[in-house]
């Protein structure tokens, strides 16, 4: 009876015990291809510590190291380098570094690795004779990494990076800027390697404001923020009409950087800007330029489509709050409820709704704060008030939950219910 | 017994229907999450990062761990969010109410000194008694708070006093990969306008070994029971949330590890102290209140990358316990959120997310079951064959494989985190998951879902392993 079931079920069960072994096997092999690819990767490139060490020891006459101490590097080290992970993770530590830039200072051996870097077949070797030539520390190692660290294979750009980081000329940044055009997946640990660089590395990152690359004109601009910016800021000002967001974006976050009141023109320009983060950076810009003094300037982007220019706006009101007072009051009680919304979170954010409460607790609140409050709570964010009641002793969340009520009672029978069942919970105030 | 037969005859088609839907389901979910899987990992291979270390682009991150006796990982845990490759970010530890050593292990590693601070209180946490700074680190907090607000009050202290617009929620059981918060930020920065809140998959550190907050082997647990709920995780996180995550209708953001914007918490006014479990129910509230606030465009996404491990449930009574809780969470969340059911407004979210919540996550246990002993009836009764009862039987055990073999396959196309004899374990335990491990599942959602009709509301904190293998010195 019935065996129809069995006609409709059994074909189905095939189908999927089908398509079962086809996924096993798929996953077997995509494993299998895997594993193997990366251990080959790995297993030549654990190697490479041991032979760094038997290069130094064949290598010149000043450098002694017993063959004994030549370790391995280990899989977590590998992990470390190869993840990028560890910024400071090194194949050497720093006695093992001292020791190799003895060994491998010689011009003969520099130019004995340079021409293992340029003409070797081997991959491994060519990756232990980049790392050697980065202990160097001469002019002629950058030469010889100046290919190498624009290569297309990954391990040999990587590495390169690397030797070049240690050699810390301006060249040697000129090539590492070049390598982060090349090579986004690296642009992490040049810009880390770049941040360690001495200041007279300005000079070269500057010429990288004009490269044709936007990304690469911003990341300049950027690094250039962290070296002293003041005696670019005319460069820094053309940068901030230039075609590409991200670079306006940059050249105003630098012109912030420089703190330099010579900027202030430029900045309030860009907040005209049609991009969100050009916006976004002039406001916060402007503000460590000319402080409580840039917000007549930046206080109607409160309206601006963008929640992150909003929310710069916010962070200057807050860091600002008694100046900004007179320019909350009016958003508060406006129709804007961005504005109205913002203003209150900047309210709060800086304490001052904490504190209006706690003066009118005590009944020192004056209309100014009566008024404040009534416009935080038809803002609709009486979530903060609620909380900031919470944080008072029991008879100012008396007198506070009266003075909400005569806004909203609504509100005041929420606040009073919900605190009564907390102190249920976890005792009176 | 013409009418009996006709009943079964109808049940069964019922259920053959509904066993093939969720088949073809979990087919589209595998299938995109899979493209969504390779493209994601293929960004993250060639991730540029170097944004987020520039002032311009740097999106600082306030991390939130709340802790509730956690002297177990508190050091590790710790010492993994101290080693962050990240180039700004605060910690917070809210130490709630412990009764353990978790405090005098965080004083040791920290350092800390009690401070006056002005907390502007925008969430409900309950009572803080204390802020203490680290001396020797001072990007680190500690909150001491009286317990009795659960984890959602612990987490809310934190976004009390979190300074950036970005917080970090995680388990102090959770120890993160040094690179997890930057391949996560990485992809807010994109678009940080519309991301409001990012996930990402993380496995089970038990077995593990753990040196200083730092993973020094990965002893995947061959204990089927562990090795059952990393099953779960790939399938969760990469079989279904990256689909979803595709259509924008991610229905959680895990606790044990997720990312969200704090101006939209705030609008939110923070986590919900009146659920059971703070996760699922903010995800649901934060599509709930970007739909009805007309926030069109917002996104919350998963990822695919392991930004960490966390400790799972290592017996049978503590994953039912656990289990148990999520099942009542998930369905306190969605007999809340009932309305946003098939309604246009709430996009993918309403009709491809909530239906499999319901179908599957809360009614599918009974239908399981229900089919099982209706067939076993059906043939006990002589309606049906016995190899109909086998038929029936055998399709419920190949479709389970099939869905997990598909997310094990999105997984390992995307990154090698397993060894090659782990996942031949777990293709294994895949095949013969319908003769035991799904019904210990079963249990657990049942009992959560009695529970739940009891309205019991306690967080139910399993009982932990001791880690006799850690190499941190306590």
């Amino acid at each position: 009876m019935r065996d129809y079931y069995v006609d409709i079920v059994w074909p189905i069960n095939i189908a999927i015990l089908a398509a079962v072994i086809l996924t096993v096997a798929a996953i077997i092999i995509c494993l299998i291809l895997k594993d193997y690819i990366w251990h080959r990767r790995r297993q030549e490139l654990l190697d490479i510590k041991s032979n760094v060490y038997e290069m130094a020891i064949s290598g010149r006459k000043k450098c002694v190291i017993p063959k004994s101490s030549a370790p391995r590097l280990t899989s977590r080290q590998l992990i470390d380098i190869e993840t990028n992970r560890g910024r400071d993770m090194v194949f050497f530590n720093d006695s093992e570094q001292e020791m190799f830039k003895k060994c491998f200072i010689t011009p003969e051996y520099i130019a004995a690795l340079s021409r293992t870097v340029k003409n070797s077949w081997s991959k491994r070797r060519r990756i232990e004779a980049i790392i050697c030539l980065g202990y160097s520390g001469s002019d002629k190692a950058v030469d010889a990494l100046a290919g190498p660290v624009l290569s297309r294979d990954t391990d040999i750009a990587y590495f390169s990076i690397i030797a070049l980081g240690r050699i810390k000329t301006p060249r040697s940044a000129g090539l590492l800027l070049r390598a982060m055009k090349n090579s986004p997946a690296n642009r992490l640990k040049i810009s880390s390697l770049l941040d360690g660089f001495p200041p007279e590395t300005a000079d070269e990152i500057i010429k990288f404001t004009d490269d044709k690359d936007p990304d690469l004109r911003a990341l300049a601009i950027t690094l250039l923020a962290r070296f002293n910016p003041v005696k670019y800021i005319k460069k820094l000002e053309s940068l901030a009409e230039d075609k590409s967001p991200e670079v306006r974006a940059a050249a105003c976050e630098c012109l912030g950087a420089s703190g330099s009141a010579q900027a202030g023109a430029t900045l309030v320009e860009r907040l005209k800007d049609g991009n969100w983060l050009v916006k976004t950076r002039a406001v916060l810009a402007l503000e460590k330029v000319e402080g409580a003094a840039a917000l007549p300037e930046v206080i109607n982007l409160i309206s601006d489509a963008s929640w992150s220019v909003v929310d710069a706006v916010k962070d200057v009101m807050t860091s600002h709050i008694k100046e900004s007072l007179p320019y909350i009051e009016k958003f508060i009680s406006g129709k804007d409820e961005i504005a109205k919304k913002y203003s209150a979170i900047a309210l709060e954010n800086s304490g001052y709704v904490t504190e209006l409460l706690g003066r009118i607790a005590e009944g020192r609140g004056d209309s100014r704060d009566l008024r404040l409050l009534e416009g935080v709570i038809k803002s609709g964010l009486h979530f903060g008030v609620e909380a900031a009641v919470g944080s008072l002793d029991s008879a100012g969340r008396a007198a506070a939950v009266k003075a909400i009520g005569k806004i909203d009672r609504k509100l005041a029978g929420h606040i009073k219910r919900r605190l009564s069942a907390l102190e249920r919970r976890e005792g009176p105030a | 017994m013409t009418v009996y037969a006709n009943i079964v005859h109808t049940v069964f088609v019922i259920m053959l229907v509904y066993f093939l839907i969720l088949a073809v389901y979990y087919i589209f979910l595998a299938l995109i999450g899979s493209i969504e899987g390779a493209g994601k990992a293929f960004e993250g291979s060639v991730a540029d990062y170097t944004p987020l270390y520039f002032s311009a682009f740097k999106i600082p991150v306030t991390i939130i761990v709340p802790a509730h006796n956690e002297e177990e990982w508190m050091e590790d845990s710790l010492k993994a969010l101290l080693s962050l490759n990240y180039p700004e970010f605060e910690i917070i530890v809210v130490n709630d109410g412990s009764t353990d050593r978790t405090f005098s292990i965080l004083d040791k590693i920290l350092r800390l000194k009690p401070v006056d601070t002005v907390q502007v209180k925008h969430y409900l946490d309950g009572v803080v008694n204390d802020t203490m700074k680290s001396v020797s680190h001072p990007n680190v907090t500690v909150i001491n708070k009286k317990a009795g607000a659960k984890k959602a009050g612990a987490v809310n202290a934190g976004l009390n006093m979190a300074k950036y617009n970005y917080v970090c929620v995680m388990d102090a059981d959770t120890i993160l990969e040094r690179d997890s918060l930057i391949k996560v930020m990485a992809h807010v920065a994109r678009d940080p306008d519309r991301i409001i809140g990012i996930g990402s998959y993380f496995g089970l550190v038990n077995d593990f070994r753990v040196k200083e907050g730092v993973i020094v082997e990965r002893n995947f647990s061959y204990n089927p029971i562990i090795a059952y709920q990393n099953l779960e995780y790939i399938r969760s996180f990469i079989g279904n949330r990256l689909a979803w995550s595709r259509y924008n209708a991610m229905p959680t953001v895990a606790g044990g590890f997720g990312v969200w914007r704090k101006d939209f918490l705030y609008e939110q006014g923070g986590y919900s102290l009146d659920f059971t479990c703070e996760d699922i129910e903010l995800t649901f509230r934060a599509h709930d209140y970007a739909a009805k606030n007309r926030k069109k465009g917002y996104r919350i996404v998963m990822l695919p990358y392991c930004v960490g491990w966390t400790e799972g449930p290592h017996n049978i009574a503590s994953l039912i316990s656990q289990r148990a809780r999520w099942q009542r969470v998930t369905i306190e969340t969605m007999w809340a959120y009932r309305y946003m059911m098939c309604e246009p407004k709430y996009g993918a979210f309403a009709f491809l997310t909530m239906p499999y919540m319901l179908f599957y996550e809360v009614l599918g246990v009974f239908m399981e079951m229900a089919s099982l002993a209706f067939v076993a009836f059906g043939w006990l009764t002589g309606v049906l064959q016995f190899n109909v009862f086998i038929a029936f039987f055998a399709l419920m055990l190949l479709l389970q494989a099939f869905t997990s073999l598909l997310s094990i396959l999105t997984f390992v196309q995307g990154q090698r985190v397993f060894r090659m004899k782990y996942i031949v374990y777990m293709i294994f335990l895949t095949l013969i998951e319908f003769f035991w491990y799904r019904w210990i599942i079963s249990i657990a959602k049942v009992r959560g879902t009695i529970d739940f009709l009891f309205r019991k509301k306690t967080f139910d904190q399993y009982a932990r392993a001791k880690r006799a293998w850690a190499e941190t010195p306590q």
